[in-house]
């Protein structure tokens, strides 16, 4: 999971069929594992959901920090 | 908008629905618990902020808001009723949203939400919700051609109608705006589209069922 779960590959990824599978079969497996055993499926919640946190927090802080600049720069 | 922001956010759009699609696949989860906390509350924690973020400083990025909507949608499925703490903030916060950028996702918002809590604890939140959706719709759609040109948000409107009546009449019928909501039916009458007028005639059968 964490091969391919990386941040930095994450931030590369569209909402293509490709990827889009990538999270449908990791979903399935969380989903799974919380029929199972819930203390399980709570550790690997975050190992699925954070990766994909990062990249988009990244995406929302520069589009922030363009939009500061350009404001700056017009005022 | 230059087009490196552009690409930012088409970026951050992916990437909600990304989110979106892997919560639509737990559904097992809410119905394996009992008193257990739910394995997706500590992340809602840290997801929550980037919600509000969002529909903050995105409101006018109609594909953001829609993106954003569908992982709530979903987020609250999996989350079931260890979503309540977040239920108030997030009308709130779609209310606000659609007084600055009048679209039908922070309708559907709403509605989505009433279908999950529709409970009794939670009328008058959603009354709430009903009286300022109908007093700002009003104002949108303020005449038969305003409700043609937006047949999306007529549909959606109607569409949050159908689930009032269906939910909870009696917050439906509590409306302090129902003036304004039949000026908005009548003005409906007729429109073009398909989708718009199936949902806008749905309406009409489903109140006249509880009249």
């Amino acid at each position: 999971m964490a091969q391919i779960l990386v941040p930095e590959f994450i931030s590369t990824w569209s909402y293509a069929d490709c990827y889009r599978d990538i999270v449908t079969g990791f979903s399935f497996l969380v989903d799974r594992v919380s029929q199972q055993d819930l203390q399980r499926c709570s550790t690997l919640v975050p190992l699925v959901a954070k990766p994909l946190l990062v990249p988009l927090n990244e995406a929302i802080m520069e589009v922030h920090e363009r939009t500061c600049a350009d404001n700056l720069e017009e005022g | 908008m230059p087009t490196v922001e552009r690409k930012l956010i088409h970026d951050i759009q992916d990437l909600l629905d990304l989110l979106a699609d892997w919560f639509q696949g737990l559904e097992a989860i809410p119905t394996r618990l009992k008193h257990e906390v739910n394995p997706l509350a500590n992340l809602f924690v840290e997801l929550w902020p980037f919600i509000d973020r969002l529909l903050t400083e995105f409101v006018n990025e109609d594909g953001v808001v829609e993106a954003l909507c569908r992982l709530v949608k979903h987020g609250m499925r999996a989350m079931d009723s260890q979503f309540v703490p977040y239920l108030q903030p997030l009308i709130r916060k779609a209310l606000t949203g659609y007084q600055q950028n009048s679209i039908g996702s922070f309708i559907y918002t709403v509605e989505f939400s009433l279908k999950q809590f529709s409970q009794s604890e939670h009328q008058a939140l959603f009354l709430e919700a009903l009286n300022f959706i109908c007093s700002h719709t009003i104002q949108v759609l303020a005449s038969a051609e305003n409700c043609r040109r937006s047949p999306d948000l007529v549909n959606d409107f109607f569409g949050l109608s159908t689930r009032y009546l269906r939910y909870n009449k009696e917050v439906f019928f509590s409306c302090s705006q129902f003036e304004s909501f039949v000026t908005i039916l009548l003005f409906a009458v007729g429109i073009e589209s398909s989708e718009a007028a199936t949902v806008h005639s749905r309406f009409i059968k489903e109140l006249l069922k509880v009249l």
